[in-house]
């Protein structure tokens, strides 16, 4: 029995020792790395490039590969690998939106007379799938047709594809409207519409023209005639050229290129047999039999692991949270023609907690958006490794309920912003690597780093202080002693007193404030506020949650009623490349979760539409509407900017032109990325 | 005993339904709206609301509390347990892959576990008081106390950070690797998590061991058969062993359970993609359907177990009466 359990240990390690030896990653699988092929070097033939792998650490994926799926920043960067960089309008690593000049070969505008534009692409002819078929016209209008249909919304996709072009609410809903509310077909002819329902003696009984406010009249009307296929918005033109015309109702728009910028999707392969028709209107037709069965097909196969692509790497596998690429033979190059040089990417799961070590060790090649202080400064210590920094194009905050209880007064929002020592946030938090901001923006965007001095000379730099606090509550209803008559007294306000303000229906100034757990932020926040609101005779209370309950409380506690607690939230945001406060801020979306702070002002509304509609050609104007926009919301202090961040990307010193920008990812730019690992 | 075993099955189905019934109504009070969770923000007010009804849908979350209970479980005796919401995909589909690499690592542990455990407890047992049983009795109570976290960033500092031999973490590669390559990348990959988990395993074994042994080495009939002039190993492993095998057997059974339940911890610290760490992402992601089907199972299991358990007690102590 001993010589056993000897012979099985020896073997164990045995097998322990071989799996610690250092091995090497084989190039090709389909190639056996262990045989050694010793052929003779034929000095005439181009040296073969070497086969070069990326792998970058990431936390985990969902391994939704497909846009209109999930929403995870890890499964993004797979998804642009796999289908980005087509799309007839980029964004530059500098924000800028351009015309994709690798895959249009020229355009045309075209302003109607009720205002509508029309841009008409023309496409270049050597462009390929990943298959190696052609990728024409008809592929990037059937991408619109597609990602608008409700058939692809009953697929489970959630996709916005051609929302601001003319027709597509009529395309969306299946059905055109009449002037009653009916539905009518192209002629303006209304449509017997039909549902059948099971009665409560189990009978099929079929209703005729049922009422257009019943929940299933959409359904209906899809189940009666699915005849509204068109897209009028949208045409092809021929084989290369296909338009788009943007609703009159969207434009002017500063950020233009953004409504048309789309890519492909490959239609033989997703749909065979479809085809592109053009409809009675001149609109684009998508004519297939069975595009429900076709989209769940694609959903439920192609979304977890695309097989033809066009962006610059095709899909391997995705298996325990490592996500293979290789690189796409048949890509024509990013926008400045520029092809991948690395053979594979791996994207892989790793511990945030040991990243930078692995980086270091050269376990992983890249990890991105680093911003803990001790991590930066491990780095920077290494031999080993580059860092690379740059600033976010966003910023930390406490957004506060602007609907809800005292929080509502926007002179109790300012006392609140006195009450905390950004400094010390900063330092706490970020170990330095950031700065100061004084209202909703980011040092990365343009619009800072144009008119960041004439924004900041309008703004107050507040800080901690407790005086300015009492000065701000005192013009509130809040400045009662308990009985809600005697006036409240600073002084005694102090460290342990229990001495709050209340107002004169006698309710005691509460602030709730909801936070993530395992939060600096949230600890740095519970830390100043426990300590500095008694002193202006705010109650001040912190709880934790997880992120999912503090978006339920923030995004909808319009429509919690009596049970609404919260008034205040620390959370983050990012700012798009297209910069369009108007979901965000305009009364428009009160009652909506867009509006997240339920924040109502005639002036910041006109502002807010201001700054869309300005022309894409005035930048200056658009500069001065930004700049009196911000001022605005400082004013109105709908949440307080805390921070605005400084990213650390860190790369094993073998990795080049990984030069990411706040509005470019190193899948974004991998074009420019080698590793001569 | 066949009556015995169906008698408590036939106990078993009220209590597993009970259970069921308190894991759907304890997900359903989890604050949070998981069809929330799931949707892009990036949608347009038009397009989100029909998003949202669609998937509301789907999930059937349109329907009342008990419909919802009725139609889980049925759809789960039918093999369909639901949509991931964490994952976008079936739950099985989502599962699958992360039970069969927590069977993979726990395969291991458990071997290495009884490997070591049971020897050093017995030996413990025997030379008890002398230098190894000191040690041992050390080193238990040091791995008892020890977080398996700590533990495990230890290793990760020495081998991986420092040696450079292992890996951080994750897995291996299995579209780049094949053959023995694959199987060294998961010998190279389970090392370190499969001594975090001995290590802290083993403690508690072997103490759990070494008393049932001194137990045993108490009673009258081990004596008897010392008495008796029989060898000391005859009186350590036929005579003591198999009645200390009562406390034993019950914790070989529960390793069965550890087969397929992950350590969250570890698997979370060496990036395994394991069972636990998808429960506990599922957890804070909302992901009730997840949540809830993965709890049955581990119910269901731990169930069984007992049940096991309980047979294997009358086996091996002919004392204990099915009666």
């Amino acid at each position: 029995m001993k010589k056993f359990f000897a012979m099985l240990l020896a073997l164990l390690m045995v097998f322990a020792i071989a799996a610690c030896k250092p091995t090497v990653e084989p190039d090709d699988p389909e190639v056996d790395p262990t045989e050694e092929v010793q052929d003779p070097v034929d000095p005439t033939e181009e040296p073969v490039p070497a086969e070069t792998t990326l792998t970058v650490g990431t936390p985990a994926m969902n391994g939704d590969f497909l846009g209109g799926f999930g929403n995870s920043s890890y499964d993004l960067a797979i998804k642009t690998l796999l289908n980005g960089y087509m799309g007839t309008v980029v964004t530059t690593p500098g924000g800028e939106f351009v015309i994709n000049p690798t895959v249009v070969e020229n355009h045309t505008t075209e302003v109607d007379a009720a205002g509508n534009k029309t841009y008409t692409f023309t496409l270049h002819k050597d462009l390929l799938w990943s298959n190696g078929e052609p990728m024409t016209a008809k592929d990037y209008v059937f991408s619109i047709l597609w990602g608008a249909s409700p058939e692809w919304l009953k697929a489970g996709a959630s996709d916005s594809s051609g929302d601001l072009l003319v027709g597509y609410s009529d395309y969306y809903r299946g059905y055109y409207v009449g002037a009653n509310g009916l539905a009518v077909d192209a002629n303006g002819v209304e449509v017997e519409v039909k549902s059948t329902e099971t009665n409560a003696d189990g009978e099929e009984v079929t209703y005729s023209n049922i009422d257009p406010e019943s929940p299933t009249y959409d359904e209906a009307v899809y189940n009666s005639v699915a005849w509204c296929k068109e897209f009028t918005g949208l045409k092809l033109i021929d084989e290369y050229t296909f338009s788009m015309t943007i609703d009159a109702a969207e434009l002017p728009y500063f950020y233009e290129l953004a409504l048309v910028a789309y890519g492909p999707s490959p239609m033989d392969y997703w749909a065979p047999g479809a085809t592109i028709e053009t409809g009675a209107n001149g609109g684009a037709v998508l004519k297939c039999d069975n595009l429900l069965e076709l989209c769940q097909n694609v959903a439920n196969t192609e979304r977890y692991a695309p097989q033809v692509v066009c962006g610059p790497y095709t899909f391997v596998s995705f298996e325990n949270q490592i996500a293979t690429l290789k690189v796409n033979e048949f890509f024509k190059g990013d926008y400045e023609g520029k092809k991948p040089q690395i053979t594979y990417i791996i994207q892989k799961e790793i511990n945030q907690t040991t990243q930078v070590d692995a980086v270091i060790a050269g376990d992983v090649d890249l990890i991105t958006g680093v911003i803990e202080g001790p991590k930066i400064e491990q780095a920077k210590a290494a031999e080993t490794v580059n860092t690379h920094s740059y600033l976010r194009n966003g910023y930390g905050l406490i957004a506060i309920a602007c609907d809800f209880g005292p929080t509502a007064d926007v002179n109790v929002r300012w006392a609140l912003a006195y009450l905390i020592d950004r400094n010390e946030v900063l330092n706490y938090v970020l170990g330095g690597y950031g700065g100061i901001v004084h209202g909703p923006y980011g040092f990365a965007q343009w619009m800072y780093q144009e008119g960041g001095a004439d924004l900041e000379a309008r703004l107050t730099a507040f800080n901690l202080n407790v005086e300015k606090a009492n000065e701000y509550l005192d013009k509130t209803d809040y400045k009662f002693e308990s009985d809600g008559v005697t006036p409240f007294d600073a002084t005694k306000a102090t460290a342990g007193s229990e001495y709050y303000r209340y107002n004169s229906a006698g309710e005691r100034l509460d602030i709730h404030h909801l936070g993530t757990t395992e939060n600096e932020v949230t600890d740095i926040i519970e830390i100043q506020y426990t300590a500095n609101a008694p002193l202006a005779g705010i109650a001040f209370d912190v709880t934790k949650s997880d992120f999912n309950a503090l978006l339920d409380n923030y995004y909808y506690g319009y429509e919690m009623g009596d049970d609404r607690y919260y008034h205040t939230f620390n959370l983050a945001t990012n700012f798009s490349a297209a910069y369009d406060p108007y979901y965000s801020w305009h009364s428009d979306f009160i009652g909506t979760w867009y509006n997240s702070c339920q924040l109502s002002d005639p002036l910041l509304d006109q502002l807010c539409i201001d700054l869309r509609t300005c022309d894409p050609t005035d930048r200056e104007g658009y500069l001065k509407i930004w700049i009196d926009l911000t001022v605005r919301l400082h004013e109105l202090m709908p949440n307080i900017p805390l921070y605005s961040n400084e990213y650390f990307d860190i790369s094993y010193n073998t990795v080049q032109g990984c030069d990411t920008t706040p509005l470019a990812d190193w899948y974004d730019i991998i074009c420019n990325i080698t590793n001569n690992k | 005993m066949v009556r015995y075993i169906i008698k408590r099955i036939l106990i078993l189905i009220p209590v597993f339904i009970c259970i069921t019934i308190m894991l759907f109504g304890v997900t359903k009070l989890m604050p949070g709206d998981p069809v929330r969770a799931m949707l892009p923000s990036t949608l347009k007010a038009e397009q989100y609301e029909a998003a949202y009804e669609a998937m509301h849908k789907k999930m059937g979350l349109d329907k009342s509390l008990p419909e919802q209970y009725i139609r889980w479980m049925a759809n789960m005796f039918t093999g369909e347990f639901g949509w991931s919401t964490n994952y976008n995909k079936p739950v099985i589909n989502a599962v699958s892959e992360p039970i069969r690499n927590t069977i993979i690592m726990n395969i291991g542990v458990i071997f290495f576990s009884l490997l070591i455990g049971i020897p050093v407890g017995v030996v413990c047992a025997v030379k008890k008081g002398g230098l190894f049983d000191n040690f041992w009795q050390v080193f238990s109570l040091v791995m008892w106390a020890m977080p398996s976290f700590f533990l495990a960033l230890c290793l990760i500092y020495l081998f991986a950070t420092k040696l450079g031999w292992l890996p951080f973490g994750g897995m291996p590669n299995t579209s780049l690797l094949s053959g023995v390559e694959l199987f060294l990348g998961y010998v190279k990959h389970l090392i370190l998590p499969t001594i975090v988990l001995v290590l802290i395993g083993i403690a508690g074994e072997i103490r759990t061991v070494r008393v049932a042994m001194l137990d045993a080495f108490n009673q009258d009939y081990i004596r008897t058969a010392r008495a008796k002039g029989l060898r000391e190993k005859v009186v350590i492993w036929s005579h003591a062993m198999r009645n200390a095998m009562i406390p034993i057997s019950g914790m070989v059974i529960a390793y069965i359970f550890s087969l397929f339940s992950g350590s969250t911890i570890t698997e979370t610290i060496f990036a395994w993609n394991g069972i636990g760490r998808v429960l506990i992402s599922s957890v804070t992601s909302r992901d009730t359907q997840m949540v809830t089907t993965m709890n049955s199972f581990f119910a269901m299991l731990s169930l069984v177990c007992v049940l096991i358990q309980d047979i294997v007690y009358c086996i091996v102590d002919p004392r204990v009466k099915l009666s």
